[in-house]
């Protein structure tokens, strides 16, 4: 029993892997535009341990470029990582999770955690912790590194490793398609992310686009 | 300065909205909110797929061509590395052109 736990954890953490090429780069950039911003070293890796999420965070160092106010990026943050909201509600109708293991696996949660641990046909909460840690670890890693090594790292994004973060989700859904059902709710939710994302920010976009498509194919009676 | 009282506002609304959703699973929801959660994966990767691929450096053709490029060995090898590794491989060589 006690190996199948670890293993559970293993899994999850190996399934984030590839998007450890997409992390890096991102989190290095991050530390650099941190510190450039003002930021002190302490502050740049404790927004990596406490928001953990790249987007958010490099939207705040943007708006506190900008002159900001601290209302205005909470605000942001909301708006950043609402359709998070939807993921919680799905993860937890899926997996049995006691009160504990809800905090703990909602303070980690991130898209690629997500998405890896949905598209098990049997998840479970230590693949979605190892999922989640994996992501956590090589982000505040970066952040760190990026916090010691500064301006001396080239521009590494200029290699689009980021690239790597669409091919993995493509990855998680083309097996997915090979019910019939699922095919026009894909198309509906990449028309709706597409045409939204151009109004409003990218998480209000997969709101959208998620919950048009998915009420569109429950309600037109398309099941699984 | 001092941000540290932003970075904790930040990092509370973050929280707040991740747990939510987790304790939103007491709620009894209605049939076709079940059917339409079970739909919602496919949603959430087809609308991430789009939202992600054209990146912020112009590089959207050559990118939606890699991404056309690694969805059939996905569909075909059913490997997740090889898919990744056919994407980013065209990507890379592509934009060497």
């Amino acid at each position: 029993m006690r190996s199948t736990v670890h293993e559970e954890f293993w899994a999850g953490f190996r399934a984030i892997l590839p998007l450890w090429l997409g992390a890096l780069p991102i989190g290095l950039s991050y530390a650099v535009a941190a510190r450039t911003a003002g930021l002190s070293a302490v502050e740049t890796q404790l927004m990596s341990l406490l928001v953990f999420s790249a987007g958010t965070q490099l939207s705040a160092i943007n708006l506190l470029l900008l002159g900001a106010s601290g209302g205005t990026i909470i605000f942001t943050t909301l708006l950043l990582n609402i359709h998070q909201l939807l993921f919680g509600l799905m993860l937890v109708q899926r997996i049995a999770l006691d009160p504990t293991k809800r905090l703990v696996a909602a303070y980690f949660l991130n898209d690629g955690a997500f998405g890896a641990t949905i598209a098990r046909s049997e998840p479970t909460f230590r693949f979605l912790l190892g999922a989640e840690l994996s992501m956590f670890f090589v982000w505040n890693g970066a952040t760190f590194a990026g916090i010691l090594v500064g301006q001396l790292v080239p521009n590494l994004g200029a290699f689009g490793f980021d690239f790597v973060v669409p091919l993995l989700f493509l990855g998680l859904l083309v097996p997915q398609l090979r019910s019939q059902a699922a095919l026009p709710t894909a198309l509906i939710a990449a028309a709706l992310a597409f045409v939204v994302a151009r109004i409003a920010p990218t998480s209000v976009a997969v709101l959208v686009a998620v919950l048009g498509a998915s009420l569109g194919g429950a309600l037109s009676g398309n099941e699984q | 300065m001092n941000y540290l009282a932003t970075i904790v506002g930040a990092a509370i609304a973050a929280y707040a909205v991740r747990l939510g959703g987790f304790l939103m699973a007491n709620i009894h929801l209605p049939t076709f909110a079940q059917r339409a959660l079970k739909n919602a994966p496919v949603a959430i990767f087809a609308a991430l797929v789009v939202l992600a691929l054209p990146g912020q450096a112009g590089e959207g053709d050559i990118r939606l061509v890699a991404a056309i490029i690694a969805g059939l060995t996905f569909w075909r090898v059913r490997q997740l590395w090889a898919g990744l590794l056919v994407g980013m491989l065209c990507f890379w060589l592509l934009r060497m052109l």
